[in-house]
């Protein structure tokens, strides 16, 4: 028992079960009632692939805010020493410009279980997110195209339809992430070979502190092609041990066809639509009476017209205080946040509102879907359709919020009909 | 992690199955944590069993800031020293609690706790000033950083390296073949 080694050994082989009073304390606990106030969730959870579009989202969003703001502590590109290597980003960033389309086999880990994914996707015109993709995990096929998306269960013979995209990929893992990712701290990267293949790699590491704790990341390039082909993710500050996410091919496409994300179901399948929901975690916000505005004596349609028209302005005003009066579930975030996130699209024009599209009911009330169109900073023209929540009271005012932006915005091409 | 991510995104939600899966992952984990903490199983599990009713009713508003585990260790090492500053405040022990005497380890459920191969392992970590003992549970067998547990300890990393190191290093006396305290022969009388 010398080394500190033995000790940590023996103390981790330390082992208490719980006892079955304790199990039964709990369970009765929980059968009591907690957690309170809340309701079962979908048993499908939010889907592999929005929690991969969260992963694939949020983190690389992160690396942006940790190069543009100084508060946030870039701690280290823990890189050894580097070789000289035929790579840089520079050349990844040129040799991504002609794809269109991604195709990523990996698992998503877990201490007890892992989640395997095969994703295809097909960016959009401007490069910022997926246009389209199909994700098939968990016995279940979700696509997203046209601005619609499918959720197809096979155990329960249905499909989803939601007509909006709410399964994505973004940011898109093509040349502006890796721009972005190329300005954190000074990337190096190392040649070495590959340990089962022999084959020459280049590994880029890097290692953020982030607001929610240390994040690292292990991106493995093809020397040859300058195309990434492996991702890695820990959810600490050094790339060692089991990653979260394992990315453990990522292959890009010129281009996906259009019939990659028509996919065929059995002729007993039903297709439905899928309800308007709000996250009962979110209504306590948004039941807040100082927030929103009232809508009395309006029309629903009128209503939302205004209130759409209201969070717009407020969104290209960037008048903060207002965003968080209609839109109650960014008051607990930090300016810098709110202004990143307005600034990744820049409306600057508030161009259509159209007619209440699909209606919805939650414990607070009626919830509507409007479709707008706004112009960017940089010409292009997005849909967005704005989750508009009424409450009404016992005393027979009603009033409205916006919950939030209904997946993600939609470019539109010169040719693609709007929807109304 | 994915998986966790997942699991915590349902428990935001209200999934009960999600909350139960959580605790049946890290039950072993935390019930050891509190039990080498307390000296004590059935302090230990009120102690695991008050912070899942807590965490319970953490849904909707919880974020996962680093490893579930980690969280988890975290609550049940603050329930513990709750437990454990409110025992000596009854026994009329006002202080620092790392001056608290170690728990009777002669009691006979000590072993039957650990299990016979691991007995001498209890002991000695309930030899060791309660700080100390945090401080090593925390590192090494929870995995929580040494800033996290200055934290936890409201102390400086220094502090708790120090704690941590001292503590290694009794441990490591203890286990090398000193006596414990509790076990020195008693003299017959005469």
């Amino acid at each position: 028992m010398r080394t500190t080694q033995d000790l940590t050994e023996v103390i981790r082989r330390l082992r208490v079960p719980a006892s079955a009073a304790l199990d039964e304390r709990i369970r009765n606990a929980l059968s009591r009632g907690a957690p309170p106030a809340a309701v079962e969730a979908p048993a499908d959870g939010p889907g592999t692939l929005t929690l991969l579009a969260m992963l694939m989202r949020k983190k690389p969003v992160r690396v942006v805010l940790g190069g543009l703001a100084t508060a946030a502590t870039v701690l280290a590109l823990v890189l050894p020493a580097s070789t000289t290597v035929a790579w840089s980003m520079d050349q990844t960033i040129a040799a991504l410009q002609k794809y269109r389309g991604v195709f990523m086999v990996g698992r998503g880990l877990g201490r007890t279980s892992d989640s395997v994914f095969m994703l295809w996707g097909r960016a959009n015109p401007s490069g910022t997110a997926s246009e389209a993709c199909l994700l098939i995990a968990d016995h279940k096929v979700v696509w997203a195209k046209d601005n619609v998306t499918h959720y197809y269960e096979p155990a329960e013979k249905r499909v989803l339809v939601d007509r909006a995209t709410t399964a994505f990929l973004s940011p898109w893992f093509g040349p502006k992430l890796f721009g972005m990712m190329s300005r954190v701290g000074d990337p190096t990267a190392r040649e070495e070979a590959d340990p089962v293949t022999g084959e020459r790699r280049v590994s880029f590491r890097c290692s953020l502190q982030t607001a929610k704790g240390p994040e690292s990341w292990l991106i493995e390039f093809d020397p040859k092609t300058k195309l990434p082909t492996r991702l890695k993710q820990w959810d600490k500050a050094r790339p060692e041990g089991q990653p979260a996410l394992d990315v453990e091919r990522i292959l890009y496409l010129e281009d996906v066809s259009p019939e990659v994300f028509s996919v065929h179901v059995p002729p007993e399948v039903r297709f439905v639509a899928k309800d308007l929901e709000i996250p009962e975690a979110n209504l306590p916000l948004l039941a807040d009476p100082k927030s929103g505005m009232s809508a009395d004596g309006l029309s629903r349609n009128e209503a939302c017209r205004r209130m759409v028209q209201a969070f717009w302005g407020a969104a290209m005003a960037r008048d903060l205080a207002r965003l968080r009066e209609l839109c109650p579930l960014v008051s607990g975030w930090n300016d810098a946040l709110v202004r990143g996130i307005l600034d990744q699209d820049a409306a600057v024009e508030l161009l259509e509102i159209g007619a209440i599209e699909k209606e919805g009911r939650s414990r607070l009330g009626s919830m509507a879907l409007v479709p707008s169109r706004v112009r960017c900073r940089d010409g292009r023209q997005l849909e967005v359709k704005i989750l508009v929540q009424f409450r009404e009271t016992d005393a027979g005012t009603t009033s409205c919020v916006v919950h939030a932006p209904y997946g993600i915005p939609f470019e539109i091409g010169e040719n693609t009909p709007t929807r109304r | 992690m994915l998986t966790e991510t997942r699991l915590v995104w349902r428990f935001n939600r209200g999934c009960r199955d999600a909350l139960r899966e959580i605790y049946e992952r890290h039950k072993v984990d935390l019930v050891t944590l509190a039990t080498a903490l307390l000296a004590d199983k059935t302090d230990a599990e009120d102690v695991v069993h008050d912070v899942f009713l807590r965490f319970a009713r953490s849904t909707g508003k919880f974020r996962l800031t680093g490893s579930l585990k980690g969280f988890l260790a975290t609550c049940v090492a603050n329930g513990a020293r709750n437990r454990n500053l409110a025992g000596r405040r009854r026994a009329g022990h006002e202080g620092d609690p790392s001056d608290a005497p170690a728990p009777d380890c002669q009691r006979p459920d000590w072993a039957a706790v650990f299990g016979d191969d691991l007995r001498r392992v209890g002991l000695a970590l309930a030899a060791l000033p309660y700080e100390q003992r945090e401080a090593v549970l925390l590192h090494l067998r929870s995995g929580l950083t040494f800033r996290a547990i200055a934290e936890v300890q409201a102390v400086s990393i220094n502090t708790v390296q120090g704690r941590f190191r001292y503590g290694l290093d009794k441990l490591r006396a203890l286990l090398d073949g000193e006596t414990f305290p509790c076990e020195q022969p008693k003299t017959l009388p005469k």
